[in-house]
């Protein structure tokens, strides 16, 4: 159905090959998947397979795309885009519509589609991708995990046979993620060849029936998942492959016995009673460094948040947590001064926060847009405007590989590279306040490593990080959590708290792990330790002490 | 600025609940409307403002209007106060209400016409998709474009606390640029992904026709008979 035959890529700004030797052959009724870290060439790949690069992006091709044996360039448009379902890495900029529903209609009213039709297959896939409630909806308003599933929506509804999505998980809450992976395993069951560029892998990588790992342009490795788990490298694994990887565990822990080694595995290693030392939240000694109280906004007319009441103290990394749409950016928007609330006041320090000029002396604020933070032309002068030693910061950003991405002009950039760039340059700034909209967007595991790295330095200087997020991997970094739902906060608590009464309380799911703890628990009827993270498991192993007894 | 900003975005954004207004009408008023504003008879123009903000108000859209009128407010304290110093009262009065006039009306446009029914009605009128679909991508992205310079603004404001008027346009602008050769790009791209302009396009929905269409359009059609007939005696009493 799809081949491809010695695909090398090169654009026009570069001097190196983006993409050498491609090759494989893909049949129909196959969910593949193609990972690898940020910047290893999957973006490249997914667009020179729909034909976007030469087409829009100036670029040297060499090989063959072939579909159904025809090559692409012989393919017709039409034909084409009756074959190929397209969501990009960020489906914002594919917004051609201003409604919902008119969105999903555009490409089958363009395909000359009877109205009926169109009616029935909207009604349909609304349905499927779990989109009916937004159908009324304005586009602009949408979070980015809601565009997601309707620009997916947009691109079922005309029956493509093959469906090509790029990191389709980057924005979304783990309970889509979850709907989603389902939701493609199910299309590719049904015979459509579903594509995924991704380097998140927790639900999918299970899903998946080959999976294709890419690095420096070029597919290093193929196979199964269970084939390639401990090959793999810079993705995000599941997490319960890594755990079991961690503890020794060889069988498949899709069946019994897998599952109660790994019991007896955790339980050899961690006693019940022994609880995770967490610190102490700092309350006594400080003044409350952020207030917010009895806040409501309202856009237009909808409610988007109702009363809100929580404090910040000094020293406090924070994450916000909600489903899309809940209202995390708007907090965020409101604590930064951008907004203003209809009801209630937020201060810094006992000072009601009035206006962006009072805020701006305190605060670093990294939109989920990243782009629009950095000024450039290269990162690196944003990096010495904020006035850090660059020695300190070049061994730093060399220790993540990121040094030499720094004076690269910010258009040659990945939104990844960007992203990550733009939060250094954030924490680097002696702002106290550091506000981040879903930051690992596009990061990688290094990403995030620089990222935790940051947020540590941050609270020995005392510093208040407040973070929008749906990615579960770095829950366990923060020191509370808030969650808000329906307008309101459901949750606050240490991570450990809220991610294991996530799911009884909230829409939420927590993240892989805590699932599969719980699972166990409830399954065997055995009490296993709270662990959040599989590196838990590592401090275990090798600091005891940092854990003590329980009651 | 980025609270002008807001301001814009919050006047220009299309509102989908509440009566949304042929796009057909809705062209054919805002032409009567802005024939009128080149009128420099004060009458008019006030008669004009009135109703323009009586219909804003009466189809739920006062919001919008006030947003709008709050983000031009700089403007028209500019060029009320450089025409008042200039030519006197009369002339500052004129002006304000003619750039008021203008403003309402392009936010009653924007807020209460669905974009995607404009091409349609376009279409309906055999006018190629291609021409067609522009006021609609217009309509659907000026908001956008707009929202993009706001946030650009609100970060830069974040980020550098003693910023002046020389040092953040500049920036401002190149980003703002940017961010428009950006959506082109990628919009050009969705438009061929999702099959642009490959045949006929068909519609899913009728363009609707409701009462207060007709409403609108008779009101508007009387107001104007009654304008043009102050505007010509003007003329001929002046004569």
């Amino acid at each position: 159905m799809l081949e491809l035959e010695n695909l090398s890529v090169k654009y026009k700004t570069s001097n190196k090959w983006n993409l050498k030797d491609i090759n494989f052959h893909l049949e129909k009724g196959q969910l593949v998947l193609f990972a690898g870290k940020s910047g290893s060439g999957k973006s490249t790949l997914a667009q020179a397979i729909l034909g976007l690069i030469p087409k829009f992006v100036p670029a040297e091709v060499r090989g063959k795309i072939l579909i159904n044996g025809v090559s692409i360039e012989q393919l017709s448009r039409l034909d084409l885009i009756r074959t190929i379902g397209y969501i990009p890495q960020y489906p914002s900029d594919f917004i051609t519509n201003m409604l919902v529903e008119e969105e999903i209609a555009f490409p089958l009213e363009n395909l000359s589609f009877p109205r009926t039709v169109i009616q029935e297959r909207i009604s349909e896939t609304v349905k499927v991708t779990e989109v009916e409630h937004l159908k009324d909806r304005i586009m602009t308003e949408l979070s980015s995990g809601e565009i997601q599933r309707v620009e997916l929506c947009s691109s079922l509804v005309s029956y493509p046979s093959i469906l090509v999505l790029d990191e389709p998980m980057a924005r979304i809450d783990p309970a889509s993620e979850i709907k989603i992976a389902e939701t493609l395993k199910k299309l590719s069951e049904k015979g459509h060849l579903v594509i995924v560029f991704e380097h998140r892998l927790d639900y999918l990588f299970s899903l998946a029936d080959n999976i294709y790992f890419i690095e420096n342009g070029t597919i290093i490795k193929s196979g199964k998942s269970n084939e390639l788990i401990s090959e793999l490298t810079g993705v995000d694994l599941p997490e319960i492959y890594l755990l079991a990887k961690k503890l020794g565990v060889k069988k498949s822990l899709q069946g019994e016995d897998g599952k109660k080694e790994l019991i007896e595995s955790i339980l050899n290693l961690i006693k019940r009673n022994h609880i995770i030392k967490t610190e102490e939240s700092k309350k006594a000694n400080h003044k409350i460094a952020l207030n917010a109280e009895n806040v409501s906004f309202r856009y237009n007319k909808r409610v988007v948040l109702k009363n809100i009441d929580f404090n910040i103290y000094p020293g406090n990394i924070i994450g916000l947590l909600g489903i899309n749409g809940s209202g995390k950016s708007t907090l965020l928007r409101l604590i930064s001064g951008i907004l203003k609330p209809n009801e209630g006041k937020i201060s810094l320090f006992g000072n009601k926060i009035k206006n962006l000029r009072q805020t701006s002396k305190f605060m670093a604020y990294v939109p989920e847009n990243a782009k629009l933070f950095l000024m450039g032309p290269t990162p690196l002068d944003d990096i010495k405007k904020t006035k850090a030693d660059l020695d300190f910061v070049k061994e730093e950003l060399s220790k993540f590989g990121f040094w030499e991405l720094v004076s690269k002009k910010l258009y040659h950039m990945s939104e990844g590279e960007r992203r990550i760039l733009a939060i250094y340059t954030a924490f680097l700034s002696n702002k106290k306040f550091i506000l981040l909209d879903e930051p690992t967007i596009g990061l990688d595991e290094e990403g995030r490593n620089l990222l935790s790295t940051c947020m540590q330095r941050a609270k020995k200087e005392e510093k208040v990080v407040i973070i929008a997020t749906n990615d579960q991997r770095i829950l366990p970094f923060f020191d509370n959590l808030i969650v808000i739902e329906e307008s309101n906060i459901v949750l606050q608590g240490t991570p450990h708290e809220i991610l294991y009464n996530l799911e009884k309380k909230t829409k939420l799911v927590p993240n892989q792990l805590v699932r599969f703890i719980l699972e166990l628990e409830e399954t065997f009827k055995v009490e296993l330790p709270h662990i959040a993270t599989v590196e838990e498991i590592s401090i275990f192993t090798n600091n005891r002490e940092f854990y003590q007894e329980g009651n | 600025m980025s609270y002008l900003l807001n301001k814009i975005y919050s006047g220009l954004i299309f509102q989908s609940e509440g009566v949304i207004f042929n796009p057909i009408v809705s062209i054919i008023i805002v032409v009567i409307q802005f024939s009128f504003v080149f009128s420099s008879n004060i009458v008019i123009q006030v008669i004009m403002l009135s109703v323009i903000v009586l219909e804003n108000i009466i189809f739920g859209n006062s919001i919008g209007a006030f947003n709008i009128v709050i983000a031009i407010f700089p403007l028209l304290v500019l060029l009320g106060g450089m025409t008042y110093i200039f030519s006197g009262f009369y002339s500052s009065l004129l002006t304000i209400t003619r750039i008021l006039n203008g403003g309402l009306s392009f936010v009653f446009f924007f807020s209460k016409t669905n974009p995607s029914e404009l091409t349609r009605a376009l279409e309906n009128l055999h006018i190629p998709s291609k021409i067609a679909l522009l006021p609609s991508l217009v309509l659907t992205l000026s908001p956008r474009i707009i929202k993009d310079a706001e946030e650009t603004f609100e970060t830069l404001r974040l980020r550098e606390t003693r910023t002046t008027i020389l040092k953040w346009l500049p920036k401002i602008l190149a980003i703002f640029i940017a961010s428009v050769l950006y959506r082109s790009e990628f919009l050009a791209q969705a438009l061929y992904f999702k099959g642009f302009d490959i045949s006929k396009r068909s519609h899913y929905k009728k363009v609707e026709f409701r009462k207060e269409n007709w409403i609108r359009i008779i009101t508007w059609f009387a107001i104007s008979i009654g304008l043009s007939y102050i505007w010509i005696t003007k003329l001929f009493f002046l004569n």
